[in-house]
């Protein structure tokens, strides 16, 4: 597998797409096959999605350290980086792909979960907890479907999975450590512009399914604060609808597709803002949800 | 002469892709990404009939980058519909140009196209009341350093972009085609002589003068190097306004009575040397005549053209073709400016390049 990967390449299946992979810095094939330890390879017989690169790079201030380059179908969006965050680096180099260029999915900065096949969104800026709070799911016994991204599929108002490794910051690393003890999590890296970082390979039962899309049924917008009195707010749909539309990446590209799809996953779903100040109790809560009956099992085609 | 680049290879014969293994397929979108070609790409292989034979993948993001590219459409739109707000109905005159004057003018190149910014063309003695005009509907001056800013104002044949404050669209108001000290001077109220108007009350060049002004862009003021869409856009041009009587006939005539010769001259021999354009043997004939470039001078553009135009990936990308893009580069500034003024420029622009801070990481 490192030979691929530093060779002709790697064709890895991550949720709906194929990445082309390759890269010659040893610490970055140690560290992606570390974190992607389960996900498939595959071979040759369908067009990739994305060509993704990681290469040295000669930086502007040699003197700095050695450099690297995240390369993308001929484009570098994000300059050189040292080549010690490469990881960091790809992981926020994949991302982009994803949002740049899979508008066949209404996108959404949110971290998903699913439980008997209802799922939660996540959703927020970067900083809210979300990362955190996936977490604490997990340890109830969740399933992963996604850190970073929500991907809806437009027509049939799915949320398709696609569980790549989870982002931890600062102290949810530790919370990591205890609330999931036989996870594997990899090098941390620091500091980056985010401060201490290290990803944690999702479980291998999230990798395993992941080509089993989820029914959205709750919208939460966490925020993290030492202080807050940790509840769920419910919100109003329309509320919902505006703040969710504020964490999607493509909402105005999609047009029609875009108001109609959003229009239909905050129809069928129950949306709460959830100031919380710990991850424990309010992934209690959630599970709360999810005990309940569904108030509403309309069938998803119904308008 | 003609490079090994897929892109070209199916713009020129989209049916090309009919025998493409996996490994075309992606090197083909790769090449596609990066010119920002891909619904083109796919509005080319559909009107070939052919689409139906697309793998499922490569489908996929051909209905991504469709997406993308008609909300961009909408926005522009939506735009023109503005600048017509603040311009027009205050009673100066307009010419929309490029990617705005397509899509108005309801081309199909026009289908899949997208541009980053909007360019119109207003009458030079306006450019002052236009300026305060779009200022007062929301349009800013870009910021700019005091550099550039004079540099602007002193060469250039364009306002300093301005960028609308809530909508953050970028405009380009030009008051002709070329910069002012540029080495060919074509005369704007020709443009505006011929000009057409459109559904919608707005104006855009005939379609000779569309066409000369994609060849001038692409050889004369732009850099040549990436400039592959322009050279799509130009052999579009051509295949949609084939049918019309005028427009080979009138091509040649036109570019002579602006000065424009030699652009043409390069734009007609590179659309059909690498995508295939077919003109008629009558306008070659009549390019040549009146702008063909000197034995060595042509020597040198086709192996510099042929290497710089194409999207290369980095895997491809040779000493050769580092070479051709800067000779290009200089290239385009040599036919701009005065050469002092040039090679200060250009040694101001290298200082800067070489000590401003790197590209933060987003």
């Amino acid at each position: 597998m490192h030979q691929r990967f530093r060779g002709p390449g790697l064709r890895a299946r991550i949720g709906p797409f194929i990445f082309h992979l390759r890269s010659p810095i040893r610490g970055l094939v140690a560290d992606f096959s570390f974190a992607y330890a389960d996900f498939p390879i595959c071979d040759e017989s369908e067009v990739s999605d994305f060509r993704v690169c990681v290469s040295s790079a000669l930086g502007r201030r040699p003197w700095r350290g050695v450099q690297a380059q995240f390369w993308s179908d001929g484009v570098s969006p994000l300059g050189t980086f040292p080549r010690q965050l490469a990881m960091p680096y790809a992981e926020w180099g994949l991302n982009w792909c994803i949002y740049s260029y899979a508008h066949q999915f209404l996108m959404f900065h949110s971290a998903v979960v699913e439980k008997a096949g209802r799922a939660a969104l996540l959703a927020g800026p970067a900083g809210s907890g979300k990362s955190t709070l996936c977490v604490a799911m997990l340890a109830r016994g969740w399933r992963l479907l996604s850190d970073e991204f929500a991907l809806l599929d437009p027509p049939r108002c799915r949320l398709l999975p696609i569980p790549r490794p989870v982002a931890l910051k600062g102290i949810s690393i530790q919370l990591a450590e205890k609330l999931l003890p036989y996870s594997r999590i990899g090098r941390v890296f620091a500091p980056t512009r985010k401060g201490t970082l290290a990803h944690l390979r999702p479980p291998a039962d999230a990798v395993e399914r992941q080509a089993e899309p989820a029914r959205p049924a709750w919208v939460l917008f966490p925020t993290h604060a030492e202080n807050a009195n940790t509840r769920l707010v419910p919100l109003r749909k329309t509320a919902g609808f505006l703040r969710l539309e504020e964490n999607c990446f493509n909402y105005n590209k999609l047009d029609r597709t875009g108001f109609d799809a959003l229009s239909q996953l905050i129809e069928t779903a129950e949306c709460y803002e959830l100031p919380f100040a710990h991850a424990a109790a309010a992934s209690e809560l959630i599970d709360s949800l999810a005990e309940r009956q569904p108030v509403t099992d309309l069938p998803l085609d119904a308008t | 002469m003609q490079p090994n680049n897929l892109l070209l290879r199916v713009f020129a014969d989209p049916r090309s892709v009919v025998e493409f293994a996996v490994q075309h397929w992606e090197v083909l979108l790769a090449q596609a990404r990066m010119a920002n070609l891909t619904a083109r790409l796919s509005y080319r292989i559909e009107d070939a009939g052919i689409l139906t034979g697309v793998p499922g993948r490569v489908l996929t993001q051909f209905v991504a980058a469709r997406l993308v590219a008609e909300s961009g459409r909408r926005a522009l739109e939506w735009e023109v519909n503005r600048l017509h707000r603040a311009l027009t109905q205050a009673g100066y005159p307009m010419l929309l140009l490029k990617g705005a004057a397509y899509a108005r003018a309801g081309l199909p190149m026009a289908r899949g196209r997208t541009s980053a910014d909007i360019d119109i063309m207003v009458p030079r003695d306006r450019l002052d009341r236009v300026e305060k005009q779009l200022v007062a509907h929301g349009w800013e001056p870009c910021e700019l350093d005091p550099y550039d800013a004079r540099y602007y104002r002193r060469w250039s044949h364009e306002l300093p972009p301005m960028r609308h404050r809530d909508r953050g669209s970028v405009l380009d108001v030009h008051h002709t085609i070329l910069p002012p000290s540029s080495r060919l001077r074509p005369d704007p109220a020709l443009f505006w002589r011929s000009a057409v108007p459109l559904a919608d009350g707005s104006m855009a060049f005939c379609p000779t003068h569309m066409a000369l002004h994609v060849a001038v862009h692409l050889f004369q003021d732009g850099e040549i190097a990436g400039g592959i869409g322009d050279l799509v856009d130009f052999s579009e041009l051509c295949r949609h306004f084939a049918g019309h009587p005028d427009f080979w006939p009138k091509l040649v005539p036109a570019a002579a009575e602006l000065g424009l010769t030699r652009p043409l001259f390069y734009a007609l021999r590179y659309a059909s040397m690498l995508l295939g354009a077919s003109v008629p043997a009558r306008v070659v004939a009549e390019a040549e005549w009146n702008g063909k470039p000197s034995v060595p001078v042509r020597a040198a553009m086709d192996p510099l053209v042929c290497r710089a135009l194409v999207p290369n990936l980095p895997e491809d990308r040779s000493p050769w073709w580092q070479a051709a893009r800067l000779c290009l580069y200089i290239r385009s500034h040599w036919l701009r400016m005065p050469p002092l003024p040039l090679a200060l420029h250009l040694l101001r622009k290298a200082w800067a390049r070489r000590f401003s801070a790197a590209p933060a990481a987003t």
